[in-house]
């Protein structure tokens, strides 16, 4: 069994479907790694963590990975005990205000009243930023994101800000979600990345890889629905994916050659893990294009 | 208005699952007769040794009943006991638990004020009470992994958190009653010949118990309210749930109805406490 | 015999147990990579800090923020005490009146606000003023003073002008008659609002978002200044009733004899008496409303607890560092709060009548 730690519940990212299975583009990804391994996506147990035990659950071993939109940083990877793997979301941090102030950019928020969530990045990022240009804001902490939009709407504040994809989801559980808007800048960079406890190359190899391989995957054009198709390709790039050509080196960190054949067959690609659980809320691709699209995702090749 | 049955159903019953709602209507009448049970033993009705057999009986069987076991009854996780009930179910488990072990306790204060663990225990709880409830849930919570490397669930650091707070207050409250008892009683006690934990059993334990009662329900009360506190740490208790559904906008408007479900369902647990300590109070009498 | 080997077994397994949970406690903080100590604590804090007396922003360290959490804490406390205590008193008066409707009002009172937990008592103010109060757009007016669902704005003198009031212990001590010190409070107290009028007001005004300049009490402050004050409230009532009933009644009879009315018995002759009685539960109920702050957290109000065990704790990840802090601090109160409960010898107070 993969132990895997996961978000207790963000929308899109962890959640339980309508069936009780547990959902969620961070799902996903540890179901992938439990294809790559097992050949069977559900050989995973998820435990849910929170802001405060996440790190501690993993440096402790007592997940194997971490899969909870969690922010790539100097700091986490090199002194807390444990390393980050690929960036498998490019995140930042944005605001959510209402359209009737007509704002275009944070740099007009002089004098506002912002919401947010404490003890994470965002909150010092906020104050980085804000000191920086200069302008006055009154920071007002609220305990959850629920909490957060319900002082939102009822105008406690004038602003929520968060990750932009924590954002969108809490956007679409306002009462008129039309009525609001998402800023287009961002003031922080927010890489969300897999990472595990120190100490095991081997591991850190394989679930980067995995990883690597299923953005590969969507640059390639294989999906969950072409795959059988593309076994019978002759570009070399996708003989080499699937393990139709020889990817020497697998067996090193215990995968099988044909392993990204599996997860692509039974999680799918990046675009199909991000259309299934991102777009329905509302989320667009943006950063998180491929990067012969004019996107951030590139990733070394698979050779 | 055809909400309002589902509104007060989730903010008593929560997540946990409908077919086995039985098992929670048996745990409330668990709870209604250990009170009765304990009403009948204060009236000389019962053994005191029948007495002991049927709370452990009835207090394993409730949580036998809360949790089940995977063979007869399917096994909830911890948190799916939600809503009110794990308000009544915290309380309920906290307070004999804690009441048993501060008589523990007790006697070590009176009897054996100057062995260490007493001198321990003294200090712990002078500590335990001064700092607010929530310090001590945190503390379990966040600390006690680190130094132990055992996973603790929510509810079981809701459980010890409380379990502890109560003792440190009850021992204080027994301390006071033990202090009120006539020197006459000691004297005879030492003229007969009885000591030791013969004596804190037969001549101190029952004063104690009796002079104790209105404090010592007191005491209940402000457990049984500060069972609400569980929210701050994670738990959906009945407050957790009111508070993911005003999050709606369905039931936004419905707040002040909400408030006032959850404010009815506590005073009305605190009223029957107070009720029994009326009770009880009467009920003991010593010739 | 008997007792020394207990201690001696006691003490090993003590020390052994309190051994192993330390060294793994440290494995633990070593493999994050942290180590234990209180540096950090003087190490820049990153973080801004909004509903505050004395402002904080992120290039001042932890401990500064600690010590405005600790006056937050300290500032809501007496204002809590202050109104608690005056609504206690009113409704402990209620109870002993002779009417059956204003006892059963009281009772109703201290009943009802006593067995419902403060936590819902706190979550539902909340709920309530950021729903009922208008927005900022459209604030209740009243010349200055705006009030809304993000608090309360009013026009500001500069701080100077509050300084003649620490004449007001000076009078109580120096003055030698009552009607002296009576005279006295009240010429200070004119001459003092006269002055008001020469200062410098800020004056709230409007800007883009909100209304900015003047003083400013969010709805959070008043939210815990409500809830807390009213359920202390029910206590205190009940304490002061306590005391009360503890008075002779031939007291009673004898100043009714004299001609004085149920209230002028009530403040000038039984209350006095009765203040030495409750005063020890009285102290320890403030005390539980200073722990009771800590609740604070479930609404975003910056108060000690909140601050240490909330925000700092998760930025700075020294848990244990931080739940340190805040035992030592809550059993510092707590110590010296206990000593003056015990050690005061409670003054009669002199009868005015």
């Amino acid at each position: 069994m993969l132990r895997c730690g996961i978000h207790e519940g963000l929308a899109g990212f962890s959640t339980i479907d309508n069936q009780g299975n547990r959902s969620g583009f961070d799902v996903d990804f540890c179901r992938a790694i439990s294809s790559a391994i097992f050949n069977d996506p559900n050989k995973v147990e998820f435990i849910t963590l929170n802001v405060k035990t996440r790190f501690l659950a993993l440096s402790s071993k007592k997940v194997d990975v971490l899969s909870r939109n969690t922010t790539y940083t100097f700091e986490r990877d090199t002194a807390l005990g444990i390393t980050f793997t690929a960036i498998n979301f490019y995140d930042g941090q944005g605001f959510l205000v209402p359209k009737k102030y007509y704002i275009k950019s944070v740099s007009e928020l002089n004098g506002a009243t912002i919401c947010i969530i404490p003890g994470t990045t965002t909150e010092l990022n906020l104050a980085d930023y804000f000191s920086l240009k200069n302008i006055e804001y009154k920071p007002i902490v609220v305990e959850s994101t629920q909490q957060a939009i319900m002082a939102y709407e009822q105008n406690r504040c004038d602003a929520f800000t968060t990750d932009s994809s924590a954002l969108h989801v809490s956007k679409t559980l306002l009462q008129n979600p039309n009525e609001h808007v998402i800023l287009d800048d961002f003031i922080s960079k927010e890489p969300l990345a897999l990472a595990v406890a120190s100490g095991d190359d081997k591991w850190r190899k394989l679930v980067s890889w995995v990883v690597w391989g299923i953005i590969e995957a969507e640059e390639l054009g294989i999906n969950q629905n072409n795959i059988d198709l593309s076994q019978k390709s002759n570009n070399p790039k996708i003989k080499r994916l699937l393990g139709i050509l020889p990817l020497a080196g697998a067996d090193n960190i215990g995968l099988e050659p044909n392993f990204m054949a599996k997860v692509i067959k039974q999680v799918g690609n990046y675009a199909d893990i991000f259309d299934r659980n991102l777009t329905p809320i509302g989320l667009k691709r943006g950063l998180n294009r491929q990067w012969t699209d004019g996107g951030l995702l590139y990733a070394p090749p698979l050779r | 208005m055809s909400n309002i049955h589902f509104l007060i159903d989730f903010l008593l019953f929560g997540f946990f699952p409908e077919q086995q709602r039985w098992r929670l209507m048996i745990i409330l009448l668990i709870c209604l007769s250990h009170t009765w049970l304990t009403l009948k033993f204060a009236r000389h009705s019962i053994p005191l040794k029948t007495f002991i057999l049927c709370s452990f009986c009835l207090l394993t069987s409730s949580w036998y009943l809360a949790f089940g076991d995977g063979w007869l009854l399917n096994i909830i996780p911890t948190n799916q006991l939600s809503g009110f009930i794990l308000n009544i179910c915290l309380a309920y488990w906290s307070i004999p638990i804690a009441t048993v072990m501060s008589v523990g306790f007790c006697y070590l204060m009176i009897y054996q004020p100057e062995l260490w663990p007493t001198h321990c225990f003294v200090i712990l709880a002078k500590i335990i009470r001064s700092i607010p409830l929530i310090t001590l849930l945190f503390f379990i919570t966040l600390i006690l992994p680190m130094m132990t490397n055992i996973e603790i669930t929510r509810f079981q650091a809701a459980l010890t958190g409380l379990i502890i707070f109560l003792i440190a207050y009850i021992v204080e409250v027994f301390k006071g009653a033990h202090q009120a008892i006539d020197t006459h009683q000691h004297e005879s006690a030492a003229a007969l010949q009885i000591t030791g934990i013969r004596k804190f059993i037969h001549i101190d334990l029952p004063q104690i118990i009796k002079n104790s009662i209105p404090s010592l329900i007191n005491t209940y009360i402000g457990l049984i309210k500060d069972t609400a506190l569980v929210t701050i740490i994670g738990l959906s208790d009945s407050l957790g749930n009111l508070q993911l559904l005003i999050a709606k906008y369905e039931f936004k408007h419905d707040f002040l109805l909400l408030f006032a479900i959850i404010a009815a369902l506590f005073w009305m647990l605190c009223f029957i406490c107070s009720l029994f300590g009326k009770k009880l109070e009467k009920a003991i009498v010593y010739e | 015999m008997i007792k020394q080997s207990i201690n001696g077994l006691f003490s090993i397994i003590a020390l052994t147990t309190l051994a192993i949970l330390l060294i793994k406690l440290n494995q633990n903080i070593n493999h994050q990579n942290l180590e234990f100590g209180f540096d950090f604590l003087f190490s820049q804090s990153g973080f801004d800090i909004g509903d505050t007396w004395i402002a904080h922003t992120h290039d001042q360290t932890y401990a500064h923020a600690i010590l405005i959490g600790l006056c937050n804490t300290f500032i809501l406390a007496i204002a809590c005490v202050l109104l608690s205590t005056l609504i206690g008193i009113f409704f402990a008066i209620l109870s002993t009146n002779h009417s059956r409707w204003l006892k059963l009002l009281s009772s109703a009172y201290i009943n009802l606000f006593r067995n419902i937990p403060l936590l819902v008592q706190i979550l539902f103010f909340y709920t309530s003023i950021l729903y009922w109060l208008p927005p900022i757009e459209e604030t209740l007016q009243f010349a200055d003073i705006h009030l809304s669902n993000r608090g309360l704005f009013f026009p500001k003198a500069p701080s100077i002008a509050f300084l003649p009031l620490l004449l007001i212990p000076l009078i109580f001590i120096k003055a030698t008659s009552f009607k002296n010190r009576k005279n006295l409070f009240l010429g200070l107290i004119i001459i003092w609002g006269v002055s008001l009028f020469f200062y410098d007001w800020q004056i709230p005004t409007r800007t883009r978002f909100s209304l900015s300049g003047g003083g400013q009490l969010s709805i959070e402050w008043f939210t815990l200044l409500i809830a807390l004050s009213i359920y202390s409230s029910s206590y205190i009532a009940e304490c002061i009733r306590g005391g009360i009933h503890a008075i002779h009644k031939h007291q009673t009879e004898s100043a009714k004899s004299l001609g004085l009315n149920h209230l002028q018995i009530m403040i000038k002759v039984i209350l006095p008496q009765a203040v030495p009685i409750f005063m020890p539960a009285l102290l320890n109920q403030y005390l539980n409303l200073t722990k009771n702050i800590s609740l604070a957290i479930a609404i975003g109000y910056p108060d000690f607890f909140g601050i240490t065990a909330g925000t700092i704790l998760n930025q700075s990840g020294r848990s244990l560092e931080c739940i340190l802090v805040v035992i030592c601090i809550y059993g510092l109160i707590n110590t010296i709060s206990t000593y003056f409960i015990e050690n005061i010898s409670y003054p009669k107070w002199k009868n005015h009548v």
